[in-house]
């Protein structure tokens, strides 16, 4: 079936932000500073003398308030334009221009931006140690520091008093988004509101913060978006386009960021160090687990505490242990702000737990898979996160399939020896755990789709406030209101409404998509086939039981009689059907790779991706199997090859995607997918979400693979050639072996002593 | 000022879409991909990078596959250009379309019109393609990258299409 925006994507008719602003509108550049952390001023003058300047702002425009990029909430602490730079990049202030060549040359000028550089905090040491603070907003450079679980005295007792113990330390690089899109945003004055568009994933939630923000009704115009990976769940430059076209009188104007702002500016997934502690028995039993994560925020929050959250609790829901402790920290620095981005800190927590129960099943001779089935969580086991009891688990069944349809008996783990030539294959694997709603006890998820009936074309209307950035949620919503009205797909529309009037969803997040809007929609669809027959019975003057839509929808009619009502005749219809949860919907899967490495080089090709998820009810099988596809080569790319560069200064080696090496089609792997077959758990159409499920494991599995391959996991992402080749020296060097610590030997885990030496380095 | 922000006034004569256009040249880096989107409106071009890296504002010149986001407007001068939507109305173009729909070979769309592009100059130059030489196809795409999808769809499409246009890929 094909998806619904297909023939205008094919076509180029799927808008984005800088198609759809209306023409012809002034040309809008960001002005950005390049120090870590400078006082700042823009020399208006001499960039407004420039030719065809129309149009310059900075903090002496902007009478409103500071305000937090993240559209759920969070501090308040980011500035439309700062006169305090606080990482290379951060925006200073905007230019507009008549035409491009007119505001390429006033970029290009010397002089327009003026910086005083101020000490800054260069590197996650430099954030821990606070002696340098990044953002005075934050205190010691902590954004967010919190626990969960099991008192830290109680998890310390469990630890020691298990018989066997093993520690690990995994470090990750940042790593930009790599959309397609650039962030764009453009604005216009239309007598009473701002129009603005924006490449928000969240548009509603984005309209009301720039209502308030402006004191002003904003309308958000419907647009698609060029992917969006969490690092567009944002308000980002929207207040920008809107003081630039406040301005230039109102006057429409685009503000283009460039790929360079992207690659080293933006939003990154999170660099940091993840750090494990666990006590298990000698059948691989965890008894304790001790959890601590930490993530560089850059200087503003944004997403950070969540994201660093929701590391720490992936983590902890991956495996059962009686006793469980949580820490995670967003740390403030002034280098590129990390964002929400595709698996919200799941892909870092998941390198970090199955490289770490890998070497405990190695260490203990346990083949990968027996040894999650004896940890992974069963229907009926305290949620370490909220204390909930947790249901529909189906981790072990996912493990079960790959062991019966793709795994031979035996260990899959078995390492080869470096001694037998140049190439070495392996196969890893790794479970994953997402949600399928932001929801918890205290703040339920809840999603209004509107469904309209268009009576003259005998079609109906699909309302949401979600954006469509890829992810699938509009051909879904089409699919299940097409299924529950019986309509062919040709006769249905999606139609993006974020105005406070419009049915209400927060957006696109969290994998939310197929369950929460999803059962909106069903609800929907199902209100509207009421409402239908009951103004179809009136016409009749008959029951509404006795009426029904006849298979072509021309008509409704009386179940075995004569009479019928056209639909054209019945009155244009509307209604609104919501679904509210506090179930996260927790999916489980498990992925496996097959990897060859080049010991020479540090290359890794991989050759296999195997993917076995419960997502509930499925609900379109070959659109889910293709955003596993999809998520597959992003997580190979996560593995292997993005990342962002630090120089010394703070700034980022990386400059575009020359550099930002996200994969090309070349280092495609054959997926293979399968789902469990699932009875509905979760919300009305049963289905669970996909979307970051389908990218958490695919690192964990490759460096497992790896480590299948060569004897060693590699402790840092993503794993570059150079990082894999010294890994493998050391390897010959002195080939690691996996030092468990015995409760009476209390000989300590030596494990990731090089490695954990080489990031405190990085550190200092 | 330096010699490049005097404006310049050179006229360009070039073919878009069947269409003879007559632009004057404002600056000389002046990019073939801003005049077919400020200009013309062409928003099929899209822009990814700016760098040739992406592959997004592939358009045909003279039958062969660029990024538009490097190719002066000056330099374009004689030119015949073709863009994803005006490729797609011929018979070659609506398979490739065809062939991306069915195969859900997009997900956000934005690299999807370069794609096609791509697939057009690609099949259109080489009616003839070896639909199992996997390796050779993605060699052809390795300029064009997409974020969503993993590539394999796309490549899938454009084998489909290849494989049941043997004996007529250039009509």
């Amino acid at each position: 079936m094909p998806r619904i925006d297909a023939w205008p994507k094919v076509k180029g008719q799927a808008h984005y932000v800088a198609d759809a602003a209306p023409r012809p509108f002034l040309f809008g550049a960001l002005l950005v500073t390049t120090s870590a952390h400078c006082l700042v001023s823009v020399d208006k003058q001499i960039l407004a003398a420039q030719p065809g300047i129309i149009a310059v702002v900075d903090h002496t425009d902007v009478t409103e308030t500071r305000f937090s990029t993240n559209p759920h909430g969070g501090p308040a602490d980011s500035h439309i334009f700062t006169s305090t730079g606080l990482h290379p990049g951060d925006i200073v202030g905007a230019i507009a221009a008549a035409d491009r060549g007119a505001l390429k040359r006033a970029l290009a000028l010397n002089g327009g931006i003026v910086e005083q550089p101020v000490a800054a905090a260069l590197s996650l040491g430099d954030g821990l140690q606070a002696q340098v603070i990044a953002n005075e907003r934050y205190p010691f450079n902590v954004i967010s520091d919190q626990r969960f679980g099991d008192p830290p005295a109680t998890v310390t007792a469990a630890l020691d008093t298990a018989p066997m113990q093993h520690e690990s330390f995994v470090s990750f690089d940042a790593a930009p988004h790599g959309f397609m899109e650039p962030v764009a945003a453009a604005a216009r004055w239309a007598e009473d509101r701002w129009e603005v568009w924006s490449p928000t994933q969240c548009p509603a939630l984005v309209r009301a913060r720039l209502d308030h923000l402006f004191a002003t009704r904003c309308q958000l115009m419907p647009v698609y978006l060029g992917g969006g990976f969490g690092g567009k769940e944002e308000m980002s430059i929207e207040p920008a386009a809107i003081v630039l076209s406040r301005a230039c009188g109102g006057q429409t104007v685009l503000i283009e960021t460039t790929r360079q702002q992207m690659t080293t500016a933006y939003r990154a997934r999170h660099g940091g160090y993840i750090r494990l502690n666990t006590g298990f028995d000698d059948a691989g039993v965890f008894l304790a687990r001790d959890i601590d994560v930490v993530f560089e925020a850059g200087p503003y929050n944004g997403h950070s505490s969540d994201v660093a959250s929701n590391a720490a609790d992936t983590a902890a829901r991956l495996y059962r242990a009686p006793v469980v402790a949580a820490r995670h920290r967003a740390v403030a620095t002034n280098r590129m702000p990390g964002g929400g981005f595709r698996g919200y800190g799941g892909i870092q927590a998941a390198y970090a737990v199955e490289t770490h129960i890998d070497e405990i099943a190695e260490s203990l001779g346990l083949d990968p898979v027996t040894m999650r089935l004896r940890n992974v969580p069963r229907d009926g086991d305290r949620d370490p996160v909220n204390g909930a009891l947790m249901h529909g688990m189906r981790g072990a069944e996912c493990l079960q399939l790959l062991q019966e349809r793709w795994l031979q008996p035996g260990p899959t783990a078995a390492r080869l020896s470096l001694a037998e030539g140049r190439f070495k294959t392996g196969r890893g694997v790794a479970m994953v755990m997402a949600g399928s709603a932001a929801a918890g006890a205290e703040h339920p998820d809840r999603a209004e789709v509107a469904c309209k009936l268009n009576p003259d074309t005998a079609t109906v209307t699909i309302q949401t406030s979600v954006a469509e950035a890829g992810q699938g949620t509009y051909p879904l919503l089409a699919l299940t209101v097409s299924r529950e009205l019986a309509l062919d797909q040709s006769r249905i529309a999606v139609e993006n409404d974020a105005s406070e009037q419009g049915p209400h969803d927060p957006g696109m997040f969290g994998s939310r998509g197929a369950n929460v809007t999803g059962s909106a929609a069903m609800i929907a669809a199902i209100l509207l086939r009421v409402a239908m027959i009951k103004e179809a019975a009136l016409l009749l003057a008959v029951d509404p039981e006795q009426v029904e839509i006849v298979p072509d929808w021309t008509a409704l009619r009386v179940r075995d009689g004569e009479e019928t009502v056209k639909i054209s005749e019945l009155p244009p219809l509307r209604v609104v059907g919501a679904h509210e949860t506090s179930d996260p919907g927790l999916a489980y899967g498990v992925q496996c790779a097959d990897v060859t490495v080049d010991t020479h080089t540090g290359a890794v090709t991989v050759d296999r991706i195997i993917a076995i998820h419960d997502i509930g009810v499925v609900q379109d099988y070959d659109g889910a199997k293709a955003q596993i596809e999809g998520a597959a080569v992003q997580g190979i790319g996560a593995a292997l090859s993005e990342r962002a560069t630090f120089r010394g200064d703070g700034s980022v080696v990386e400059r575009g995607f020359l550099t930002h090496l996200i994969p090309t089609c070349v280092a495609i792997a054959p997926v293979d997918v399968a789902f469990l077959d699932a009875p509905p758990m979760v919300g009305a159409t049963g289905a669970k979400g996909l979307g970051e499920a389908s990218i958490i494991g695919i690192p964990a599995a490759i460096g497992n693979a790896i480590g299948a391959a060569i004897g060693r996991r590699p402790r840092a992402l993503p794993i570059t050639p150079e990082r894999l080749a010294r890994a493998i020296e050391a390897s010959r060097a002195a080939p690691c072996t996996i030092e468990l610590r015995d409760r009476l030997a209390a000989a300590r885990v030596t494990h990731n002593d090089e490695h954990q030496h080489e990031f405190h380095n990085e550190l200092r | 000022m330096s010699a490049d922000a005097v404006p310049a006034t050179q006229s360009v004569q070039l073919t878009v879409n069947g269409q003879p256009h007559t632009v004057e040249v404002r600056y000389v880096d002046d990019m073939l991909v801003d005049f077919l989107r400020d200009e013309l409106g062409l928003v099929d071009v899209k822009i990814g990078c700016r760098e040739g890296a992406c592959g997004a504002c592939a358009v045909l010149v003279d039958g062969v596959a660029v990024t538009s986001c490097l190719v002066y407007l000056a330099r374009a001068d004689g030119t015949e250009i073709a863009t994803a939507s005006y490729l797609l109305e011929a018979p070659l173009g609506e398979r490739i379309g065809a062939a991306f729909v069915e195969n859900r070979a997009m997900q956000c769309g934005y690299c999807t019109p370069g794609m096609v592009v791509c697939a057009y100059g690609y099949l259109a130059a080489a009616p003839y393609v070896d639909t199992a030489d996997r390796a050779a196809l993605a060699d052809a795409f390795r300029g064009h990258l997409c974020r969503c999808t993993g590539y394999t769809r796309i490549l899938d499409a454009v084998s489909e299409v290849a494989q049941n246009s043997h004996g007529d890929a250039t009509d």
